[in-house]
């Protein structure tokens, strides 16, 4: 090597490193927006027929616009698309047709209106199969045929739908391939195979859809007989498709004219109105999506939206940047300009980052602080429809005995946790379903006795946890979880049952429950409905949410005769029931409800504590003066 | 010595040494010159008690490290008032009575049945095992409440323990918790997991280490060359992206099934899969000394009388490298404590209710808030933490000193 | 230096390969799927979602497909392509590409990486050339204590005592975020401490090694005054092992990131080393460690290439 070089060397390296450093500080400013909060994580997607979450929700909530939208104190479904929230205009037919009319002044943010069309065609979004919408369910259980058509499931007869695999985009559903649309006449079906030795219900499940695959159809369209299949090795005579669906025109959502949508219910479901508001029906523009393709549709500049917001950027991890959107009907109400949602994960970050006022709405502040919250007039905290308890995994010894699981509940000090663990005024549970829903009396498990847990454990043959064998409590990593699970198994201990803590990462935990390979897990689950059906429902015989292994025949039909009683009284009667036989079983343990907690900045207005803990950003506004004087005063001391 | 002394007392301080010279095992040396290094000093003797006093936790008159009284002493300031064991006894219809009392109880009755079973026959006889059986699980249900199923060693020293200071426990000096438990004994029973994961991750990433490192030096060329490139091909892989995955698959309930019958918990897989990773470095610093010994003479020596390549690498090569080899434990130790802390702040440590000081630490950075001045929950844990691993890491430079031949005699 | 290049540029290659592959059957080997959530999905809904994340194909068939759109042969449907290297659409945050959030990441990362590296630079190597000259006085003491002090803590507590103490006890610092540079010195300071402390200890042993070498002596006995020997002849020497460490340091930053991401709400790819592999969000983790190894395998290739510069001794092999 050159000796210059190897002089020149030290002070290349010394060059290239101020010039990094003064690369790695360079930066463009931002200035603040109006309002900003924490949103508590980077949003999954901003599709509504992708997410699930609270935060993708709010994201949502903010950018699109359904029929209604949530008043932000009652929760009371307001004209949104709709014109009208008054039921006596909308429902006909014993409460079975909701025909809903649309505003005429409300349009996209390319100009064009929003119709009945676009809702119907979002909803046939929705409910495809291809799709894989875990909500579908908001319409599907309701919905004239809209079960049928995204099971995929068609009968001899029915009017059929079949794509042929032309998609311009072969990955995705939209837009679609050629469609035709017929009657379906026969399906020939190769035998099913036979499933050798033992089989999860995963794979059993797996085989079944792969063996779907192979039938063949015979459709008359047209006047002319053609055959279809979905399996591409089916003879030569039989043309391939995607899929045979039942033609989306049977389904009970109607176009009557651009500006009337008509729907029509399988059962009269006194909550319909609720789910208009909920973030899976809202309207997403077609020829959007059908120009950029997924995802291409979602980014910030190419998405129309309908909503009081529109995305101006989006910093991955860090923040969503929402500008008002003026082409929004009721644009004249909302006050913000900009709003920044953070993503920030750690709650003692965003709770630093609140009081150093870098935020104005933080929600779940960390559980430890909260008594010294408690008390400032920034707190507000709310119960919330949603409920934690533990899963009994009922298939195990001994854990099968309903005196082991009555004993278990029994010696579980729910006082101690709500008010020395989580300190947030958390109600205990002794009941599945949250306390406030109208017109609902929760049926009660057994408070808290150690004396009668002893008794009952001697009865089932284990004096003093005697004979018994450790049990695990699992529970997914979360510092929140650990100490229930900490409290429980102390109170668990004394009763003389060793207990073993499991903590397992989340996608494992879900793994793990699924397979059922637990003694006893913890779970959630968050009202997706104000009404006691969304917790109870979960419980039925080999439900998909039920992962209990227990099952009771008086309690599936106690559940389905809620479905078809019109009568909202005796309905409630029958889920208390329902709820009754569950808590006296005890196959899950309820330990508390939730709260929601939320710190708002005193000149924050427009924020109201509600059960389900949706706080429109349309009503939000900001009291300036305040904010100054609050800031001076800051910057003063 | 320093740089700046006049020359005349730099010959006159060289000629003193000279006199001193006098032949001695490298190791007996070292030990000289660490002995004179005051810090090391310090150092190793507070290790020691650390390590003696986390052998024996169960001896010392500590709180219980689980029992929780979230109503009445959640998030005490450190105190002086003591605190006394007591267990919560009975069958169905049980109280809170003092530790003492309950292991007397279960003693007398245990005795009175042991002499029923000396005059009873073969059929009573099979009955009074029963009890005593049940008495035996009732002893231990008592314990499992206190201390979350210790096993035969701590049992034994806890009963020791109980013979000498009764139900005494030592106050909370270190403060409480938010369910109001000693951090004083959480930070002792701690100790037992952090300095554990240190010490058997270490050994394991030394056994690795030095038989991988010292086969590749060994036989050199193609075969040493082929597996350092595995090595750096390892390297590459980020160490958490890998445990995070090894430790799931292991905890699958099959496996995991498995893994207890060989009397495997999650902890121990947890100290494996850690010691498995930190193996990397070893090898890299073990098969460079190697490669510089292998052409000495003594080697060539060993290799002549006809000693296996076995028995070159474990026998003559590997005492060796005790010096390269005992600086860089005491630098590992600290790394992979350092290391389970990371995963214990990211909720992947070892379950409760067992502790350790990275859980501890995590927990107390999450109490401390503007709001709230809880200082002693991360004071605690921190100056523990921190001391030890100070400690390893100056033991180690100052061992690093002590062995560096170039110093000897000084 | 050509073949020398040329020759780690292969290595490279067989490198991330291997690492591809490990990667790629391990996190397969995992229990959980990318699209478990807390609502158990209907069989039909999974085959759908998975169809489409094409991951109902047997493992080998999308091993071979994500390699080779690695690679950039392959488009996301197999077809044959020359391009830029493709990671996939990720499987969580499914409004991005992998490349997209990579590409939106990194920046950040490495901006706060190369603060983190020139703090722990500028401090490790003053402080260890002070206690070299100053071997076994209280300086040397005080300085390697505190020095040490910095590896001895993890860096989430370190994190957690400055906020309290130069965000709310001091108000110096903002709490958290990402906008202007002092938002980016407590990370920077919390992130470089183990380094620093490091970077102290290697320079000097380093540092006391040289001083001890003949043409120390030669450089002196010329009549160099002692800071001009120290400068321009012993930090020199003293250099290597600093150079050496490099490598390994800029990895270690990267990961070590995660915990500082976190608690200053940074949004840096170093959280994703844990989320993504938690998530089971497989290309978005192997995306990750990808990088990590393109990162790590550079780094080393330079520190030889410098520590050749550096030292006449060495030949590049």
């Amino acid at each position: 090597m050159h000796p210059t070089t190897r002089k020149l060397f030290p002070l290349l390296a010394l060059i290239f490193l101020v010039g990094a450093t003064l690369w790695a500080t360079s930066f463009g400013t931002l200035p603040p927006a109006d309002f900003t909060f924490n949103n508590g994580t980077e949003v999954k997607s901003i599709d509504p027929a992708q997410v699930t979450g609270a935060p993708e929700g709010r994201m949502i909530h903010a950018v699109f616009e359904g029929l209604y939208r949530p008043d932000p104190k009652t929760l009371q479904p307001q004209p949104g698309i709709a014109t009208t929230a008054n039921a006596a205009d909308i429902i006909s037919n014993h409460g079975k047709t909701y025909t809903f009319p649309l505003r005429r002044g409300a349009f996209w943010s390319d100009g064009t209106p929003v119709t009945a069309e676009d809702f119907r065609w979002s909803w046939q979004r929705l409910l495809h199969p291809g799709t894989g919408s875990q909500y579908h369910f908001v319409l599907s259980a309701y919905i004239v045929n809209a079960e049928k058509y995204h099971s995929g499931t068609v009968e001899i007869g029915d009017r059929v739908e079949v794509e042929l695999p032309d998609r311009l985009r072969p990955g995705q559903l939209f837009p679609r391939g050629t469609m035709l649309y017929g009657r379906l006449l026969a399906i020939d079906k190769p035998k099913q195979p036979e499933l050798a030795g033992q089989v999860t219900e995963e794979e059993a499940a797996a085989e079944k859809i792969a063996w779907k695959r192979q039938w063949v159809y015979h459709l008359e369209i047209a006047g002319k007989q053609r055959k279809f299949s979905q399996s591409s090795d089916a003879p030569s005579d039989v043309e391939k498709c995607l899929s045979v669906l039942l033609d989306f025109d049977e389904v009970g959502i109607k176009v009557v004219d651009p500006h009337t949508l008509k729907v029509e219910l399988k059962n009269p479901t006194p909550y319909f109105l609720y789910l208009m508001q909920f973030y899976v029906t809202f309207p997403i523009n077609r020829s959007c999506l059908e120009k950029y393709g997924y995802p291409g549709w979602i980014r910030p500049e190419n998405l129309v939206v309908n909503g009081p917001f529109r995305i101006k950027f989006r910093r991955l991890r860090d923040r969503i940047r929402l500008e008002k959107n003026k082409q929004y009907w009721n644009a004249d109400v909302v006050k913000l300009e900009t709003v920044d949602a953070l993503a920030v994960e750690s709650s003692t970050t965003g709770l630093n980052m609140y009081l150093d006022g870098d935020v104005d709405w933080m929600p779940s502040p960390p559980g430890d602080v909260i008594p010294k919250l408690k008390n400032r007039e920034d707190y507000h905290s709310m119960s919330s429809l949603s409920s934690y308890f533990y899963r009994i995994n009922v298939t195990r010894k001994p854990l099968d005995n309903p005196l082991v699981r009555q004993a278990l509940s029994l010696a579980i000090d729910r006082e101690r946790i709500c008010n020395f663990i989580l300190r947030a005024g958390q109600q205990p549970a002794y009941s599945i379903v949250p306390p406030g829903l109208p017109g609902y009396t929760s049926a009660r498990a057994d408070s808290y006795n150690v004396a009668s847990a002893r008794k009952l454990l001697a009865q089932a043959g284990y004096p003093g946890g005697r004979g018994m064998r450790t049990i695990e409590i699992l529970f997914n990593t979360s510092d929140g979880h650990r100490k229930i699970a900490e409290a429980i198994q102390q109170d668990w201990q004394k009763l003389g049952v060793d207990v073993r803590l499991r903590n397992l990462e989340w996608q494992t935990y879900l793994a793990t429950t699924r397979k059922m390979e637990y003694d006893v897990a913890r779970a959630g689950w968050i009202g997706d409905y104000p009404d006691p059906n969304t917790f109870l429902d979960l419980f039925v015989t080999g439900g998909v949410q039920n992962e209990t292994g227990w099952g009771n025949r008086q309690f599936d039909a106690l559940i389905f005769k809620a479905t078809e009683e019109p009568d909202a009284e005796r309905r409630m009667q029958i889920l208390h029931n329902a709820e009754e036989l569950l808590m006296g079983e005890l196959p899950v343990v309820p330990i508390y409800f939730y709260m929601s907690i939320n710190l708002v900045k005193p000149y924050v207005k427009g924020f109201y504590s509600n059960s389900q803990n949706l706080h429109p950003l349309s009503a939000i506004r900001i009291d300036e003066r305040a904010k100054q004087t609050q800031k001076s005063r800051r910057n003063g001391t | 010595m320093s740089l700046h002394s006049s020359r005349g007392d730099k010959m006159e301080k060289m000629l003193h040494e000279a006199a001193q010279m006098r032949g001695s095992s490298l190791g007996r040396d070292a030990w000289k010159r660490l002995r004179r290094n005051r810090i090391a000093m310090l150092a190793l003797v507070f290790l020691i008690a650390l390590a003696t006093s986390s052998l024996f936790t169960p001896l010392l008159p500590l709180q219980s490290p689980q029992m929780q009284h979230s109503q009445t002493r959640a998030f005490m300031p450190p105190d002086l008032e003591a605190v006394f064991l007591s267990v919560t006894y009975g069958d169905e219809v049980a109280s809170e009575i003092p530790l003492t009392k309950a292991m007397e109880a279960i003693d007398a009755r245990r005795l009175k049945l042991q002499s029923r079973l000396k005059s009873a026959t073969s059929n009573e006889r099979e009955k009074i095992d029963e009890q005593i059986n049940a008495e035996q699980e009732r002893y231990l249900k008592c314990f499992n409440q206190l201390w979350a199923t210790p096993n035969a060693w701590d049992r034994a020293l806890i009963r020791l323990r109980l013979i000498v200071f009764g139900d005494w426990c030592l106050p909370s000096l270190c403060g409480t918790d938010d369910f109001g438990r000693d951090l004083l004994s959480r930070i002792f029973w701690g100790s037992r997991v952090s300095l554990m994961v240190g010490v058997v991750a270490t050994f394991v990433s030394l056994i690795i280490g030095v038989s991988y490192g010292a086969t590749a030096g060994y036989f050199g060329g193609a075969i040493d060359n082929r597996m350092m490139r595995i090595v750096d091909v390892l390297y590459c892989i980020p160490f958490i992206f890998v445990v995070i995955f090894i430790i799931s698959i292991l905890d699958e309930n099959q496996i995991k099934e498995k893994l207890l019958a060989w009397g495997i918990d999650k902890t121990v897989i947890f100290y494996l899969v850690i010691g498995a990773i930190y193996w990397l470095t070893m090898s890299r610093v073990v098969r460079g000394q190697i490669c510089s010994l292998r052409n000495e003479q003594f080697v060539e020596a060993a290799r002549t009388i006809g000693a296996g390549t076995g028995r070159i690498i474990f026998r003559h090569l590997v005492p060796n490298l005790m010096s390269v080899v005992i600086v860089y434990l005491t630098l590992t130790i600290p790394s992979v404590m350092l290391f389970e802390a990371f995963l214990s702040f990211l909720g992947l440590g070892v379950d409760p209710p067992r502790v350790s000081w990275g859980i501890l630490a995590a927990e107390g950075v999450r109490v401390i808030t503007p709001l709230q001045n809880f200082w002693w929950l991360v004071l605690f844990p921190g100056l523990a933490l921190g001391l030890t691993l100070l400690a390893l890491n100056r033991l180690g430079d100052s061992l690093r000193d002590a062995l560096d031949p170039r110093l000897k005699n000084r | 230096m050509i073949p020398f290049l040329a020759k780690r540029l292969l290595w490279f290659f067989v490198t991330l390969w291997v690492v591809f592959t490990i990667s790629f059957f391990l996190m397969r080997a995992v229990p959980g799927g990318p699209f478990d959530g807390e609502r158990n999905l209907e069989p039909d809904v999974k085959q759908a979602i998975e169809r489409r994340y094409r991951v109902d194909k047997p493992l080998w068939n999308q091993y071979l497909v994500h390699l080779g759109m690695a690679a950039g042969l392959l488009s996301e449907d197999g077809q044959f392509r020359i391009g830029v290297p493709d990671l996939g659409p990720s499987y969580r945050i499914r409004d991005f590409s992998v490349n997209q959030i990579i590409a939106q990441g990194l920046p950040v990362s490495a901006s706060l990486g190369i603060l983190a590296l020139s703090f722990g630079l500028v401090v490790g190597l003053f402080a260890g050339v002070i206690a070299a000259l100053r071997r076994q006085t209280w300086v040397d003491t005080g300085v390697m204590l505190i020095a040490t002090a910095g590896m001895a803590v993890p860096n989430f507590w370190l994190a957690g005592v400055c906020i309290i103490l130069f965000v709310f006890l001091i108000p110096l610092f903002p709490a958290a975020g990402w906008g202007n540079l002092s938002n980016l010195i407590l990370p920077a300071f919390c992130l470089g401490a183990p380094y620093a402390a490091y970077i102290a200890r290697l320079t000097r042993t380093g540092m006391l090694e040289v001083l001890h070498q003949d043409y120390i002596r030669t450089a002196r006995a010329k009549g160099l005054r002692g800071r001009q020997v120290i400068i321009r002849h012993a930090l020199k020497g003293s250099a290597l092992p600093v150079v050496s460490f490099l490598g390994p340091a800029a990895a270690g930053i990267l990961t070590g990131s995660l915990v500082i991401e976190k608690v200053f709400h940074l949004s840096g790819i170093g959280s994703y080393f844990v989320e993504a592999a938690l998530q089971r969000d497989y290309p978005l983790a192997m995306g990750v460690v990808l990088v990590y190894t393109v990162v790590l395998y550079t780094m080393n290739v330079l520190v030889d290439l410098s520590y050749a510069i550096l030292d006449p001794r060495i030949e590049l092999e």
